[in-house]
């Protein structure tokens, strides 16, 4: 069992499932294109080529960082958030709202502050809900988790396309936010803003939590071996329903942080897959805060890079899907090395 | 016939840098029940694992029947028909002890259509386990999770599990360190058996009188190399451990007890009782006893008679169905668990688990964290660690109780032995308590170290503390306590001072139930 886990966190694993998934694109790519040439300069090049570019890419990056993190702290401690969809969508239908209907003399840094706020209270909210069913009732947190997600998607689609529906559009969607109440952009005319400097330092924050502070270690030790936690006199069933509210709490910043950024106002689907995607992030990140840069980097440039295909050469935009599964595969895949290692063996 | 020749192996932990095996050497005829002995951390494990496949040699060659080979992996090592009953369990603990022993080799529905669905004859399977069970004197449940067993049936599943491949090289770490006295008589009977058969048996072990009385041959292992192999039938047992300790004489070991100033009652326990089949147990009934300061008051069962399901309720792990305590001034109900937690918390009661890969330790964690997961006020100061500290403490701690470890090391590295003497280590360090509560504390230790712990545990004493001791070793336990109680199908059928009226065969017929008060 344990040179198991450790072969998990080898870099060496993940610089070859990455590496795998990038050759695996060029393949998709030249499957499905007619100018092959041309496609891999606008999946590979093309996302870096100028600062509008760069900085969509990075904006899109944003959220993954914030949402893996939470997805992240919520495996320090063995806890399975597989809610980020309805969690994410939902903390940013609620600071929308509020956004919405603050007078509109509110300081700037006020709306910004408080539709934050509201979007971490809402997710940790959710996520809290599902540590609570599993500290208390032993409800298996994936399982609540993901079903009152779906449950939540759903409601807030009611509300979307119904009472707060903005009536002068064709979408369905809020209104839109009043632009001074939108963060500064940076690398405009990009979507990029300042929510990237708090994601980085959101992150670095954990970093100095794990390593160097008492809740790190408790933690740590809640998701090493539950029962030395409960020998040690750990709360255990505080950690399960803080780590997942931690957890809900951070897609719901991510959602909260794209409602007053890059989106400007919540339409229906909103979340489009994000909640998810974080979980490629968390994974990919093999339990290191450092990791979550490059990850949420990587799964965000497999995005973009087939948008620009999409748009450039036609290719459907499903090729995403292939080629993040095919990520996942090789990062979760545990016994492929194994019979690698056999094959060269015999 | 050469069964295992193995030359020249090394192996190295990293990151630690730990050398657990430093070019030794091993060769086992076949057909013979082979020892392996050494202190803690002689690297006794690290060769077994090299054999089994399941940790590679950074160098070093070996020959199976012969044949030179190089084992890879643990499918690789079964193939060659090498099997290892692990001294730490490695089975799934949510299915049952039939379907663990059986795992991989499970019968098949006798309908075709069944069949090649593949459907498991899980009543055929647990007829199956039951009969090789018998066979090997074993009572074992089969139907029941292997998780909820106690520690000793779990290791008797281990066993099966192997004995059920028919392995031809069969490996055994330390296979009676849990096992009553009738058991091991049993398995040492099979044993015997088995190598009649030609097949060979290499047993890791501490206990010398176990080598002289079962093995053909034992290889003395120290410091990662082998000191030699002896033939038992020229070797005496004082010589055998005088090699072991590496020429120097053991301490004398101190049997006779000074007799301690009895102080003020610490703890008082009266109608403790627990529902049944909390971890396949008989449960307890009405369990009265008290425990004073500077006294050891020594508990002891074989096992599944009601030892774990005292241990669990002292340590706050299982809430008892009745019962009241005194500890501390205050009176209250024990299935107030919270209450009792406190005293644990607070650091009041010590409490040394008789698992200690389960609940002692974190194996994933460096053994710096886990010195420091208990005593966490102290090596954190308003919530920051205190890195350099907690890193002194922990190499002091390494070096007074002669761990072979660093304090960066994977736990997971460290040989059984060394990671209970991590476990005690921890709690010798902390502030003294009123009470300790110590199950088990010289399982799987060697002389030097169970002495080392033996006279800790007098230190402690003298000092004022109160000490519960549950130990399924009667010797341990007429060594130590001033009064000795023992339990039968969790009944209490003897309280009594250790007087020159208390020997090992009187606490044996109680533990065998064929005497009670």
């Amino acid at each position: 069992m344990m040179p198991a886990e450790r072969e998990l966190h080898s870099p060496a694993r993940v610089m070859l499932a990455v590496g795998v998934s990038i050759a695996l694109s060029a393949v998709v790519l030249a499957l499905f294109s007619k100018d092959i040439g041309s496609a891999l300069e606008q999946f590979f090049l093309e996302p870096f080529s100028n600062r509008y570019f760069l900085g969509n890419y990075l904006a899109d990056a944003v959220p993954l960082m914030i949402a893996g993190l939470g997805v992240l702290i919520a495996f320090r401690s063995k806890n399975f958030n597989l809610g980020g969809e309805g969690q994410l969508y939902a903390s940013a239908l609620a600071a929308g709202v509020l956004a919405l209907h603050l007078p509109a003399g509110t300081a700037p840094f006020a709306v910004w502050f408080l539709a934050a706020l509201t979007g971490v209270l809402t997710g940790a909210a959710i996520g809290a809900l599902s540590g609570l069913l599993k500290a208390v009732r032993h409800v298996s947190e994936m399982i609540s988790s993901f079903l009152v997600s779906a449950i939540v998607i759903n409601v807030s689609d009611f509300f979307i396309t119904g009472p707060l529906q903005d009536p002068a559009s064709n979408f369905q969607t809020t209104r839109q936010l009043a632009p001074k109440f939108l963060l500064p952009r940076i690398l405009a005319p990009s979507k990029l803003d300042i929510s990237i400097g708090l994601a980085l330092v959101l992150i670095v924050a954990f970093m100095i939590v794990d390593k160097r502070t008492k809740i790190g270690f408790e933690l740590k030790i809640c998701g090493e071996n539950e029962e030395f936690a409960r020998y040690c006199g750990i709360p255990v069933a505080a950690y399960q329903i803080a780590a997942m509210a931690i957890s809900g709490g951070m897609y719901g910043l991510a959602g909260a942080l794209l409602v007053i950024g890059p989106q400007g106002r919540v339409m229906r689907g909103f979340s489009s897959g994000l909640g998810w995607s974080a979980i490629s992030v968390a994974l990919l990140a093999q339990g290191s805060g450092a990791g979550i840069v490059p990850a949420a980097l990587f799964i965000a440039f497999l995005g973009t890079g087939s948008d620009h295909v999409m748009i450039g050469s036609g290719i459907p935009s499903e090729i995403v899907s292939i080629l993040q599964a095919v990520a996942m595969f090789f990062i979760t895949a545990r016994s492929l090395p194994r019979i690698w290692k056999k094959r060269g063996q015999s | 016939m050469t069964a295992v020749r193995m030359r020249e192996i090394s192996k190295r932990y990293l990151p630690s840098g730990v050398l657990a095996n430093d070019g030794a050497e091993l060769e086992v005829e076949q057909g013979s029940i082979h020892a392996i002995v050494g202190e803690n951390g002689a690297g006794k494990t690290t060769l077994m694992k090299v054999l089994a496949g399941l940790e590679l040699p950074d160098s070093g060659d070996i020959e199976i029947n012969g044949e030179p080979t190089h084992i890879s992996s643990p499918a690789h090592a079964r193939a060659l028909g090498i099997g290892m009953v692990h001294q730490h369990f490695l089975m799934f603990d949510e299915l049952s002890a039939a379907e663990n022993i059986f795992f991989g080799l499970e019968p098949v529905q006798k309908p075709r259509l069944l069949r090649l669905l593949g459907i498991i004859d899980s009543s055929g399977l647990n007829e199956k386990a039951k009969s090789l069970a018998n066979e090997y004197g074993f009572s074992i449940d089969p139907s029941a999770p292997v998780g909820a067993l106690s520690i000793s049936t779990r290791q008797q599943v281990e066993i099966l599990r192997q004995l059920a491949r028919e392995m031809r090289i069969l490996i055994l770490d330390e296979p009676t360190s849990v096992l009553t006295e009738q058991e091991t008589e049993a398995l040492f009977e099979k044993l015997a058996e088995i190598r009649h058969m030609g097949r060979t048996i290499l047993l890791v072990t501490h206990k010398i009188d176990e080598v002289m009385q079962i093995a053909d041959k034992v290889t003395v292992m120290r410091e990662g190399k082998t000191i030699g192999t002896y033939s038992v039938a020229s070797t005496s047992a004082n010589e055998l451990a005088s090699i072991i300790m590496g020429g120097v004489p053991s301490e004398e070991i101190q049997i006779h007890k000074e007799h301690a100033i009895k102080g003020a009652s610490v703890m008082r326990i009266e109608g403790l009782c627990t529902h049944r089949h909390h971890r396949g147990g008989v449960g307890l009934s009405e369990i009265a006893f008290d425990v004073h300061a500077g006294e050891v008051l020594g508990i002891c069962a074989l096992s599944s008679n009601g030892l774990d399901e005292l241990e669990d309720v002292l340590a706050g792990f299982l809430v008892p169905s009745a019962g009241r305590c005194a500890f501390g001034g205050l009176h209250f109900d024990v299935r107030k668990v919270h209450e009792y937690r406190r005293f644990l918390k607070e650091g009041k009661i010590s409490y040394l688990p008789s698992d200690r890969m389960r609940r002692a330790a974190a194996l994933s964690l460096p053994v710096r964290d886990n010195f420091i997961a208990l005593s966490r006020r102290n090596y954190f100061s308003r919530g920051w660690i205190r890195s350099t500290l907690a890193r002194r403490a922990t190499q002091e701690a390494i070096h007074a109780f002669d761990i072979s470890a660093q304090p960066e090391q994977m736990t997971a590295e460290l040989s059984g032995g060394n990671i209970q003497k991590l476990a005690i280590a921890r709690l010798f360090s902390k502030e003294q308590p009123e009470l300790f509560i110590l199950c088990e504390p010289t399982w799987g230790l060697d002389i030097r170290s169970t002495e080392q712990v033996h006279s800790r545990i007098r230190e402690v004493q003298n000092a004022g503390s109160a000490v519960l001791l549950l130990s399924s070793d009667v010797d341990e336990i007429l060594t130590l306590s001033d009064r000795v109680m023992v339990l039968y199908r969790g009944k209490q059928v003897l309280t009594r001072e250790n007087s020159g009226y208390l020997n090992r065969a009187l606490i044996g017929e109680y533990l065998l139930g064929t005497r009670s008060a």
